[in-house]
């Protein structure tokens, strides 16, 4: 990249108001969009008093964790008053083996899709892309029948199989594009090696993938822990994952609105996904600007 | 070590042919460049000695065993690959022990193998490194150190110089011709380089269109190309073609008379080392005369008219060790290749002779050779 404040040259009076220009425009900006984190935060940490009397712009005057605790384990959602944490959990052990399942098959296809090509293979490809077009509503009843008839309606397995299926279309998009540009040559130095289908995808293959892994992990992450239509439609009670039972907490109004509990909430349910950009988000923007892999 | 047997091999994509009947004869420890412009098959026939790709019809035989249906990995090859191929993620020393390890090959063999092919390239002090840290010619190294590890019984070479500079690729050619000749191993290597084909190979075939054009030794396809095709493909600056027709003396001698397109409608009449060879069939005819740049000398003075004519120089390219003299010869360009000492400025007129005993004739309509007796 090049830097423009370190090429020669006489800083001018213009130069120097363009400069100031630019960081003012940058600080509003910033402000502007972390202002609701902010309020957020803040309004988490405040009594509930306080929330009635106060700006909601100002810092708390005093902070009290007791609405994040109550957000976690005590919030009524609609007759049960065990707050989020079941339903995190929950969502927690459905996401991860989707994830999983969904890269791992993903990976498989777009190896098998470009490295591996036969007769129809565009065919398929084209398929599955059609997958990824499919809109959600479309599929939301034939799939609840599905479920029924594999007896797994409002059951974890029975939600991480939605996710998972769903996943499939966009994995291999995913990791078919990032294999394109890997060098067939591998694959024919490979095969006379006498590595076969798996042994090339393990030895060689993988070891090349962690971008494109990164960036398909991240973006299935985060579209099944921040999915609501499959989960408000696929499960109740007990079973709803975390987005679902936050909508239904902010929901439930007995009395006065708590809004700390209703904030406190809201940032619960979004911390493994903020978890999960912050730990891979530099791989992400790698992955996807990822070109050609040198031989 | 192996000899290699190609019978008619046939390959159609998408209704097109793509190799037309190929025949190859290899014996153990031979040297087979297969050499031609892109799209002529070349690789595409290279691949399928690999078992890369399906053969349609005709049969590939390593040894004793035909191979048409054996799996890559069983056919005891090996394959150094034009962009390398090594594998990125993978140490130098474990990209030529990966074919080993694959073939269940233990610690203690790997380790010696490994040892062997990397003091034999030299390579030792890179083991550890990563492709990516290689150098061209590194990565070639590495490349040809993979195939050498398994001893396989026959090398494929695909095009394996044409990612280096002209330098490396000069020396990187005389390694591999060395390589050859102490390991005495089968090898088949691609090329478009007639350069690689000339020094490298025992057997050249030119190929074009997915046919072979010649099958022989390269100093035989040198100085009797098959048709103009060959001939043109081989040697650089390429052979001069220049039209002529044939003529009788009257001391009996077949000559090709080259009429020049000035006024005076010059005949240059040069006796052809025909032999007993009866052309008389062709007298009157119409003719290609194919002379290299090397065939053509200054005539030394005093020399008498046979065979050496007068001619204005066109253009003068010095190359050093050569100088390129370019002049016009029955309304071609014709390059002649002289020492420096013996050219005159553009502009002036110099005699010029032609080697008659290197000169080819070809047949203008079927671009075939025509035979000349010894």
């Amino acid at each position: 990249m090049l830097d423009t404040s370190a090429l020669p040259g006489r800083r001018s009076i213009g130069q120097i108001i363009g400069r100031i220009t630019i960081y003012a425009m940058l600080l509003i900006f910033a402000t502007y969009y972390l202002m609701p984190l902010f309020v957020m935060l803040s309004t988490s940490l405040r009594p509930l008093a306080e929330i009635k009397s106060g700006s909601i712009i100002a810092l708390p005057r005093e902070i009290t964790f007791d609405a994040w605790v109550k957000a976690w384990g005590q919030a009524c959602i609609g007759t049960k008053c065990d707050g989020l944490s079941p339903h995190f959990w929950l969502t927690l052990k459905v996401v991860v083996p989707s994830v999983i399942v969904s890269t791992v098959l993903g990976m498989i296809n777009g190896y098998a899709l470009t490295k591996w090509r036969f007769k129809g293979a565009n065919l398929v490809f084209g398929l599955m892309l059609f997958g990824c077009f499919v809109p959600y509503q479309a599929i939301l009843l034939p799939m609840a029948q599905t479920l029924g008839t594999l007896g797994i309606s409002n059951t974890p397995l029975g939600l991480g199989l939605v996710f998972t299926l769903y996943g499939i279309p966009f994995t291999t998009l995913f990791f078919r594009n990032y294999y394109v540009s890997i060098p067939d040559d591998l694959i024919k130095a490979a095969t006379i090696d006498g590595a076969g289908f798996f042994a090339t995808l393990w030895y060689i293959i993988v070891p090349l993938s962690p971008p494109i892994i990164v960036v398909t992990v991240i973006w299935q992450f985060t579209g099944m822990w921040n999915d609501f239509l499959f989960g408000a439609a696929f499960s109740s009670g007990a079973g709803q994952p975390v987005i679902v039972a936050l909508n239904n907490l902010v929901n439930t109004t007995t009395g006065v609105k708590e809004y700390n509990v209703d904030f406190a909430a809201s940032i619960i349910a979004a911390i493994p996904t903020v978890f999960v950009y912050v730990v891979a988000g530099k791989y992400f923007i790698r992955g996807l600007t990822a070109g050609s892999v040198k031989g | 070590m192996a000899t290699l047997r190609i019978s008619d091999i046939r390959k159609k994509l998408g209704g097109n042919d793509i190799l037309n009947g190929i025949n190859v004869d290899l014996e153990d420890g031979d040297f087979l460049v297969l050499l031609g412009p892109s799209g002529c098959g070349k690789s595409t026939l290279l691949n399928m000695i690999a078992g890369l790709e399906t053969i349609d019809s005709g049969e590939v035989r390593i040894g004793d065993r035909v191979v048409n249906n054996v799996h890559p990995r069983d056919r005891d090859i090996a394959m150094v690959f034009q962009s390398y191929a090594l594998y990125p993620s993978m140490t130098v020393a474990k990209n030529i022990t990966f074919g080993l390890q694959r073939r269940g090959a233990s610690k203690a063999e790997q380790a010696a193998a490994l040892d062997h092919v990397a003091g034999l390239l030299q390579i030792k002090p890179l083991l550890n490194r990563r492709p990516a840290q290689l150098s061209g010619g590194q990565r070639q190294r590495v490349a040809m150190g993979r195939a050498l590890v398994r001893d396989p019984k026959l090398f494929l070479f695909d095009e394996p110089l044409s990612n280096l500079d002209a330098k490396l690729r000069g020396e990187m050619r005389t390694e591999i011709k060395r390589l050859h000749q102490r390991l005495g191993s089968t090898i088949v290597y691609v090329t478009h380089d007639q350069v690689e084909a000339m020094t490298l190979a025992s057997h050249v075939a030119v190929m074009k269109n997915g046919a072979i054009q010649q099958y022989g030794e390269p100093q035989q396809i040198y100085e009797r190309p098959a048709n103009m095709f060959v001939a043109g493909f081989i040697g650089a600056p390429a052979m001069n073609f220049v039209p002529c027709v044939l003529t009788q003396n009257e001391s009996g001698q077949y000559c090709a008379t080259i009429t020049q397109p000035d006024d005076l409608r010059t005949k240059i009449e040069l006796v052809l080392p025909t032999g007993n060879t009866d052309l008389s069939a062709r007298l009157g005819t119409d003719l290609i005369l194919g002379i290299r740049p090397e065939g053509i000398t200054r005539a030394p003075s005093g020399a008498d008219d046979t065979g050496s004519f007068d001619l204005v120089v066109d253009v003068v390219e010095p190359t050093g060790a050569d100088t390129m003299v370019v002049f016009n010869l029955g309304s071609k360009e014709v390059t002649a290749r002289l020492s420096p000492k013996d050219v005159v400025p553009a502009g002036q007129s110099m005699r010029f002779q032609f080697k008659m005993n290197e000169v080819s004739l070809f047949d203008p309509d079927t671009t075939n050779r025509i035979e000349m007796g010894e």
